[in-house]
């Protein structure tokens, strides 16, 4: 092996790179179409009878798979029945990966990442209070299951989810002269919580998965027993901290692996100095 | 381990016969299946997913449980 080589290797280790990669690889698989953001329209061919496990708006124009949570919502709105197909796709993901499929295959987690990266605001220190994470509960059992329920709206798409507005939304409209008849209330409204939703990715990272993502919660179900784990080894733990400081979800990884807010991003392992040293 | 290994693998059994459900199952008299309406929500532009089909919900939920007709009665 070259010494190039081996220090890219490395640098693919050490960074967070390998990561970041395996993200823009799956960025790149669902959304092969960009050339559909010209004209507007949605892609839809054979591949969107299939959901894709992360969040991302169905309605983007590049975008070859379903989001699982607007699948959800829309067969429990329109068929007030069991969203079988939805929830098949996210327990099988949840199974293999758990919420590791918030850290490897969401476009939207991507996003906030690539966000949080180049902001000139952000703050490692920045988080809420812990109560705030029950924000995805409500928006959960509310927004994705009650209002569709009742047939009245699919709740989280149509009230909450910034990611509609930013694949969706904005580039439909840009392309499509005539859609913009039908702007109204709900458009506004979504417009100005995207915007507060933007700055604050700025500030504190993954905010979005830590506090409102209610597809990273149901993900979340299967942490405990999914097939990736990340192994705590308490006995050799120095308690420094290094991991809690560097955690995207703002969780103390000694007490929280592979709990229910976990991503699995494996950024705990990487900045452990007891790892650092053995590898 | 074995016992995580034995629930991944009945989690993974079940997501297959609910999907494998999906494409076969008819949800009514039409023939439809749920697969269509999967289809159906990802090869068109959802209005409500970007924001433009005005979806008041306060007004809908007084429609919703009668509560609207009865304000409109009195």
């Amino acid at each position: 092996m070259t010494k190039n080589t081996s220090s890219f290797l490395n640098k693919l280790k050490n960074t967070g790179l390998k990561r970041n990669l395996i993200q823009l690889f799956f960025l790149i698989i669902q959304n092969p179409f960009i050339s559909n953001f010209l004209s507007g329209k949605p892609y839809n061919g054979p591949t969107k009878t299939f959901c894709a496990p992360g969040l991302h708006c169905y309605s983007c124009p590049s975008m070859a798979f379903g989001c699982p949570l607007g699948t959800l919502q829309y067969v429990i709105k329109y068929a007030s029945m069991i969203p079988f197909f939805a929830l098949g796709t996210l327990s099988a993901a949840g199974a293999i990966l758990g919420r590791a499929t918030c850290a490897y295959v969401c476009p939207f987690g991507f996003f906030q990442e690539i966000l949080y990266s180049i902001s000139p605001w952000k703050n490692i220190e920045a988080k809420l209070p812990q109560k705030f994470r029950y924000i995805k509960w409500f928006n959960l059992f509310f927004f994705v299951l009650l209002i569709p329920a009742f047939g009245l709206a699919q709740g989280f798409c149509a009230y909450v989810c910034p990611s509609g507005l930013i694949v969706a939304g904005i580039p439909i409209i840009a392309a499509n002269s005539g859609l913009r008849a039908s702007i109204g209330i709900t458009f506004w409204w979504k417009t100005a919580l995207t915007i507060f939703f933007v700055l604050y990715f700025m500030r504190e990272k993954r905010a979005f998965c830590r506090y409102i993502c209610p597809l990273g919660l149901i993900l979340g179900f299967f942490n405990r027993i999914s097939l990736l784990q990340i192994k705590l080894n308490q006995n050799k733990c120095v308690a420094c901290s290094a991991c809690k400081k560097h955690c995207p979800m703002g969780i103390d990884p000694v007490k929280e692996v592979n709990s229910i807010e976990c991503i699995k991003c494996g950024d705990c392992v990487r900045v452990c100095p007891v790892n650092k040293k053995n590898s | 381990m074995k016992k995580r290994i034995l629930a991944v693998l009945i989690i993974l059994i079940v997501s297959a016969l609910f999907i494998a459900r999906t494409f076969t199952a008819e949800i009514d008299e039409y023939g439809t299946k749920e697969t269509d309406l999967v289809k159906a929500a990802g090869k068109n532009i959802c209005m409500s997913c970007i924001g433009l089909y005005d979806e008041n919900i306060f007004e809908k939920i007084l429609e919703k449980f009668g509560i609207k007709e009865k304000k409109e009665a009195e």
